[in-house]
């Protein structure tokens, strides 16, 4: 599968840095799970990332800092064992969402043929899946702000051309 | 009095020290090292010193307990407790989650990874990204910075400067060619 469409570089350092919402986010973490040029480029940011943490001024610890640390050290973590594998169609990003099934998440009818599913709203960020059954058209419709796709099977189409699995637009 | 800064290479090392052996001294030292740049760059994302002293000794506490997978391949020491820190901290003051890959999932498509084929040197590449940083032109370096700590998009960023976005765009192209280019120097 060739991905012809890749988020922005800025989309990318934002989520890298940590400076990217959290719909925002998601959307670039469900299109790392697919591509591998992206990964890259994020891996690369991410080391500019450490770079500058290195450079940054450091502040003090408290005397008692290290000693509380070190207290706790050999208490049990309450982090959970990482499960077993899951099959599931849903990219990995995705799951704390709507869990590992797409035919079980809460999806709301819209119009024939189209439903959604609100993921969140982060300050002036929405997320949202959209499902479409084949030939189903989205109504003209206007936005203010940006706006990002992208597609996890199937495909569509628009004004500015056709996308494929992967692809954000 | 502040010591002087560890090598790269020498932090990877007690990293991987403490993750293969539990070794304390090695933590000690680590703690002495990136505690304090952790609460640093917290307080400098505007974090209180109370917030940031008990981030950053939560992320040490990470660092103790993830460091079986540090790998020294995919990354600098540097780098990985930046990428702990800024989890923490989007966790825990921005009250979001961060959406991260799974790279042990089936649905996970690994193609071939840029660095896939080649051994990268990441310790190596910490010290000429750092130098690369400091001989970016101003205005590359500063929507860089920004980025990094500002904790805004880019939009917002372009707007408090009065630039269009599509400068900021270009600038970050522009710096993140310069950074690939140091990063590739050396493999």
């Amino acid at each position: 599968m060739t991905i012809t469409h890749h988020p922005g570089e800025e989309l990318l350092l934002s989520y890298a840095l940590g400076a990217s919402s959290e719909p925002v986010a998601l959307l670039i973490a469900t299109h790392l799970s697919a591509c591998a040029t992206c990964r890259a480029a994020v891996s690369e940011m991410e080391a500019a990332g450490g770079a500058m943490f290195a450079r940054v001024a450091p502040a003090a610890m408290s005397d008692r800092a290290l000693q509380s640390v070190l207290s706790r050290l050999d208490v049990k973590s309450p982090e959970r064992a990482p499960g077993p594998a899951v099959q599931s169609d849903v990219p990995s990003p995705l799951r704390a969402y709507i869990g590992d099934d797409f035919e079980k998440a809460r999806w709301v009818p819209v119009a024939p043929g189209l439903a959604h599913l609100p993921l969140m709203t982060r300050g002036g960020a929405r997320a949202r899946l959209i499902r479409a059954r084949p030939g189903a058209g989205v109504a003209v419709h206007t936005h203010r702000g940006e706006e990002w796709t992208m597609v996890l099977t199937g495909s569509y189409h628009d004004e500015t051309g056709q996308y494929l699995p992967a692809n954000g637009g | 009095m502040e010591r002087p800064a560890l090598e790269a290479a020498r932090l990877n090392a007690l990293v991987v020290s403490v993750g293969r052996a539990r070794d304390r001294a090695a933590f000690k030292e680590l703690f002495d090292h990136f505690a304090p740049r952790v609460k640093g760059y917290l307080m400098r994302l505007g974090a209180g010193g109370a917030v940031a002293e008990d981030l950053a000794q939560e992320a040490m506490l990470t660092l103790w307990r993830k460091a079986e997978l540090f790998d020294p391949e995919k990354a600098s020491a540097s780098t990985w407790i930046f990428t702990i820190a800024r989890n923490l901290r989007i966790d825990a003051i921005r009250k979001e989650r961060r959406p991260e890959i799974d790279a042990n999932d089936p649905t996970f498509l690994p193609e071939a990874e840029r660095y896939a084929d080649e051994t990268m040197d990441w310790a190596q590449a910490e010290d000429r990204l750092k130098l690369a940083l400091a001989d970016l032109p101003r205005e590359q370096a500063q929507i860089i910075e920004l980025s990094f700590l500002a904790d805004k998009p880019h939009s917002a960023i372009a707007a408090e400067l009065g630039l269009p976005l599509g400068t900021v765009k270009s600038r970050i192209r522009l710096a993140m060619a310069r950074l690939r280019t140091a990063l590739g120097d050396g493999t």
